[in-house]
């Protein structure tokens, strides 16, 4: 499998697909992306991945920009497989760590104890912006994770939707491309109807996105969502049903 | 003929509102709705008023146009339902008579305006005019109350309301500053918020390299000094703070809090003279803090444990004219208790503030109690890559000139770029600038065993009591860099276990 994929470039804006995969991760078929943004003379990584692939992933960033000039690292949430390498990477860069407020404080137990290396973003999110152009964090909470967040990137108008868009054993994820939504609506389904906490959050992320003009859509595992697929996701996950739909099938009935 | 600019800038300023537009005769339905469509993205046309309803509650447009006497559901009757529903929708009646009490009543149900049948493409461009004022005055109006309460505290502030750079609404304390009558004469006599800005060393206005409105925006939740001149042109000293408003792209809320009294100008921009006296100064040092804890200004508490930075944020909770209490987290308190000393930094602070004088920890209240604070330009924070000491079997050779040098050598910390040694004494001619080589072992177990040799310069040399301290840099790479940064994130985690399993203590 092709472990470096170009997404985007133009002038001094590139955008650069990584899978590595992590070794549990393989064992689950779930297909682990990484990327980067490089911008001028910075660059921002995304969702960096556990120590187990941060040697990998300094190497394949080195290969595009001195991964000592990363502005910023990019965590979409608190998971290990996203955010379990923030020691690494705090010693290796001096780039700002951004991650939710709600999980800046946890950041000890992954071995950073010096909070003013952290963004610690608001709920409603943030905008940064770069020469023609901004990257938005924008809010992406209890889909799964209740402190979670989406990048756009609005030069190459990719949405980097975290854990959104995931797709499970997927023979689309071989070649890291939908190429047909509703084939691989299929390998969606399960990991969402799970994962996501309710229709109520999906709705209001699918409202937050369509304020921005969207290309593309990359999730963390599987494949990426391009042009029509792109908004074919965005129809059918808007009418994903999570787990306050699906609370009978969570928790014993109540028979008193 | 309409000017076509009238009716861009109407689009401009109502595309965005849904439209919903009741008439019974349906050519001049098609005819008008043709128009409604070169002004709003959405228009939902209908020749009867009980759909009319049905369309009002499924999408609740902002503006409704209808006429008096829509059959079935008479118009007045559509009116009090749609108002009773939402009381700020604009309903704007056509009507084929100029039937006053017709019209006395459609008013008094809450009609914005009417217009008399024929209906002239200039007559409903004036009347629409009309409306897309009241709609952005409304507008504005409730940004301002909903964000009013989320953002002050203090009734003596200065609240305003930005959209850009020009000021659409402020509250009485500012015009009182100002000696403005009226957000409209305030408008009209400062154009440009930036231009109220003074310079001054340190604080926020416009100049060369800064632009106030981009600085502020880029920065969101920071606190900023300022200078503005009152009406009588006396300078005044205020902590800003900016709130861009979510969802309403160049509209921003504005909070000047006056702290002039706390004299303390002087502290940031001090002639030579007057720096160290200043800095001494307890009423200054005092009306610092006192101005952090009235702005609840984020502090950044900075700690080190055998050299790991560990920083949180706290604020100030408590003051008097001896003693100083903040409050912070668990880990930052134990952080403060195992170190004795604590350094406070605040971006409205021109410096920092250090104590030892940590006098008592309550935590049940999170809070630690200081006696004697003093100012310092000695920065904690200015480590731009994570160094820790190294576990206690690492050991470091020096190789000055070719030959290697004997002496008594420890590693006090390490990091990718560069390690401070302390040595018991100096090789001859040995200077900042030297090029040394540097041979070094790390990692006992259960650490993964690492040696490095490399090419290193002095960078700084310093002396110590009967040691001395020099700092060297190096550029490692491949191998030997990657397994340093490893050895660096295991042994801060290690570091990390190691204060935390203290912390019961």
């Amino acid at each position: 499998m092709n472990k470096e994929t170009v997404l985007f470039e133009e002038g001094t804006h590139k955008c650069v697909m990584f899978s590595l995969e992590d070794e549990e991760q393989e064992e689950n078929s779930l297909s682990v992306n990484q990327f980067l943004i490089v911008q001028g003379d910075s660059a921002v990584l995304i969702d960096p991945g556990s120590g187990a692939i941060f040697t990998e992933l300094y190497d394949a960033v080195a290969r595009h920009i001195d991964p000592r000039k990363i502005k910023y690292i990019f965590f979409s949430h608190q998971d290990p497989d996203v955010a379990g390498a923030i020691a690494e990477w705090s010693v290796a860069t001096s780039a700002q760590l951004v991650i939710s407020g709600l999980w800046s404080r946890f950041m000890s137990h992954y071995g950073l104890t010096d909070s003013s290396r952290i963004i610690a973003l608001p709920d409603h999110g943030g905008r940064v912006p770069f020469k023609d152009g901004f990257i938005q964090f924008i809010p992406a909470h209890f889909l799964h994770s209740p402190g979670n967040f989406s990048l756009y990137d609005s030069r190459s108008k990719i949405l980097f939707s975290g854990d959104i868009g995931a797709a499970i054993l997927s023979p689309q994820n071989l070649n890291k491309r939908v190429d047909d939504f509703e084939s691989h609506r299929p390998f969606l389904e399960s990991f969402h109807r799970r994962y996501m906490a309710s229709n109520v959050f999906c709705r209001a992320w699918v409202r937050e996105v369509r304020r921005y003009e969207v290309d593309t859509i990359a999730p963390q595992h599987g494949s990426l969502f391009r042009g029509g697929n792109a908004a074919a996701f965005l129809e059918w996950f808007e009418n994903v049903e999570g787990g306050a739909e699906h609370i009978d099938g969570l928790y014993l009935p109540n028979v008193e | 003929m309409v000017d076509p600019d009238v009716l861009k800038k109407l689009r401009k300023a109502l595309h965005n509102y849904p439209l919903l537009y009741v008439e019974e005769n349906s050519a001049l339905n098609a005819q008008a709705s043709a128009l409604f469509k070169n002004i709003f993205d959405t228009v939902y046309a209908t020749c009867d008023a009980t759909e009319a309803l049905d369309l009002y509650e499924r999408y609740r447009p902002a503006i409704v146009v209808a006429d008096i006497k829509t059959p079935l559901l008479e118009g007045l009757k559509l009116a009090k339902n749609i108002t009773a529903i939402d009381p700020s929708v604009k309903i704007i009646f056509t009507s084929s008579h100029d039937d006053k009490a017709l019209l006395h009543e459609a008013i008094r149900l809450g009609a914005f305006d009417y217009i008399v049948k024929p209906i002239t493409v200039q007559s409903l461009v004036d009347v629409l005019v009309r409306c897309a004022r009241e709609l952005r005055l409304q507008m504005h109006q409730r940004l301002f109350n909903t964000y009013l309460q989320n953002i002050f505290n203090y009734q003596h502030n200065l609240i305003l309301l930005l959209h850009r750079e020009t000021v659409v609404m402020a509250n009485q304390p500012c015009l009182d500053f100002f000696g403005a009558s009226s957000v409209e004469e305030f408008g009209r006599r400062f154009l440009n918020f930036g231009d109220l800005l003074l310079e001054h060393s340190g604080f926020l206005y416009n100049h060369d390299k800064i632009e106030w409105l981009k600085e502020a925006k880029n920065r969101p939740g920071k606190l900023f000094n300022v200078k503005i001149a009152d009406a009588e042109g006396n300078s005044h000293h205020f902590v800003l703070n900016m709130q861009a408003i979510p969802d309403k792209e160049d509209y921003y809320i504005l909070s000047l809090n006056d702290v002039t009294e706390l004299n303390l100008l002087k502290l940031f921009d001090p002639s030579a003279a007057e720096k160290e006296s200043i800095q001494k100064d307890k009423r200054i040092l005092h009306g610092l803090l006192e101005m952090a804890k009235r702005n609840n200004a984020k502090i950044k508490i900075h700690n080190l444990y055998k050299g790991l930075s560990i920083t949180n944020d706290g604020v100030i909770d408590g003051l008097d004219d001896n003693y100083v209490w903040i409050k912070t987290t668990f880990m930052q308190l134990k952080a403060m208790q195992f170190e004795r000393r604590v350094v406070l930094v605040s971006d409205i602070f021109p410096m920092f503030i250090v104590s030892t004088d940590l006098l008592r920890f309550n935590f049940d209240r999170m809070t630690v109690k200081l006696g004697e604070c003093r100012m310092t330009t000695t920065s904690p924070t200015r480590r731009q890559y994570i160094r820790v000491p190294p576990d206690a079997e690492a050991k470091a050779t020096l190789l000055f000139q070719g030959r290697k040098f004997e002496t008594e050598i420890q590693i006090a910390d390490i990091s990718i770029k560069a390690m401070r040694l302390i040595l018991a004494s100096l090789p001859a001619g040995f200077q900042a600038g030297s090029k040394v080589i540097l041979d070094f072992v790390l990692g006992a177990p259960p650490l993964k065993p690492i040696i490095i040799n490399t090419e290193a310069e002095v960078y700084r040399i310093g002396e110590l009591y009967h040691q001395y301290e020099a700092v060297f840099t190096y550029e490692l790479r491949g191998r030997h860099h990657k397994e340093l940064i490893d050895y660096i994130a295991k042994r801060q985690m290690q570091l990390i276990r190691e204060f935390k399993e203290r912390q019961n203590e």
